[in-house]
């Protein structure tokens, strides 16, 4: 089973990623295309409406709150990393 | 201090910066680390220093500590982060990979808790200071090579050359 963390305690979603079939399936000729991009969101949407039927409330709650500090982290970083660009 | 990297300029001339390089890429490599140089426009030199099993790979790409040293008026800016071994042209994939800021986190906090930042920076500070017991090779008509682990640099320019090399390939040196 693949764990999110690594043995020094790393987030392992480099390698859960490049070793995932879609990425492999989108990757294998080099080239990203629309199809496989609307393809890969409306698998993301699929696979988030399952987890959310299978969860609990308190369960689904973690995702959420997992997600989004994620996602912010994410948005932050970049608007951190274009201030610098414009300092 | 910056958040993500140890950033700060040095009292000393720009024309150190080879020598600071040299020394930096000699210290790391005696301890195993593989490096890579690679010498900018601006006349500064970008240093990637990683190794098996510490530093991670993202996305198919081994992350490293990177050291730049740039030509700052009368003085060197030094600045040690996190970046890409031997990918300096292409970070912007690894950038937009949503969870970045979380490896890079990560992988800066091991860089500051092994001190390899540190230790750069006073590879750097050893060579202004002249009291380090280095010295850098002859760069006159005599040229020379520096072979760190696998590479191979000509000390005339910089370049890095394959360890078979007898000529630089960049400005044409003769290697000994």
């Amino acid at each position: 089973m693949q764990t999110l963390f690594d043995e020094n305690g790393l987030l392992n979603i480099a390698d859960i990623v490049t070793n995932h079939p879609s990425y492999k399936a989108i990757m294998e000729d080099g080239i990203v295309t629309d199809g496989e991009l609307k393809a890969q969101a409306e698998a993301t949407i699929a696979s988030l409406k399952k987890l959310q039927s299978l969860c609990n409330e308190e369960q689904q709650n973690a995702i959420l709150e997992a997600i989004s500090e994620m996602s912010v982290l994410f948005a932050a970083y970049h608007n951190y990393e274009l201030q610098d660009l414009c300092r | 201090m910056g958040t993500f990297n140890t950033k700060t300029t040095l009292a000393a001339s720009p024309s150190l910066i080879p020598a600071i390089a040299d020394r930096i890429c000699h210290d790391f490599a005696l301890e195993g680390y593989e490096i890579n140089r690679d010498n900018l426009m601006s006349g500064g030199i970008d240093i990637s220093v990683t190794k098996g099993g510490f530093f991670k790979a993202v996305l198919g790409m081994k992350t490293a500590l990177k050291i730049t040293l740039v030509p700052e008026n009368n003085a060197i800016g030094f600045e040690a982060g996190v970046g890409i071994f031997g990918q300096q042209a292409i970070p912007t994939v690894i950038m937009l990979f949503f969870a970045w800021p979380v490896l890079l986190t990560q992988i800066w906090g091991l860089i500051q808790q092994s001190n390899l930042d540190d230790k750069a920076l006073a590879a750097a500070q050893a060579v202004i200071a002249g009291n380090n017991g280095y010295s850098r090779p002859n760069t006159g008509s005599a040229t020379q090579s520096t072979t760190y682990g696998a590479a191979r640099f000509c000390t005339n320019c910089g370049a890095q050359l394959p360890a078979d090399a007898r000529f630089c390939s960049n400005c044409g040196c003769p290697l000994n």
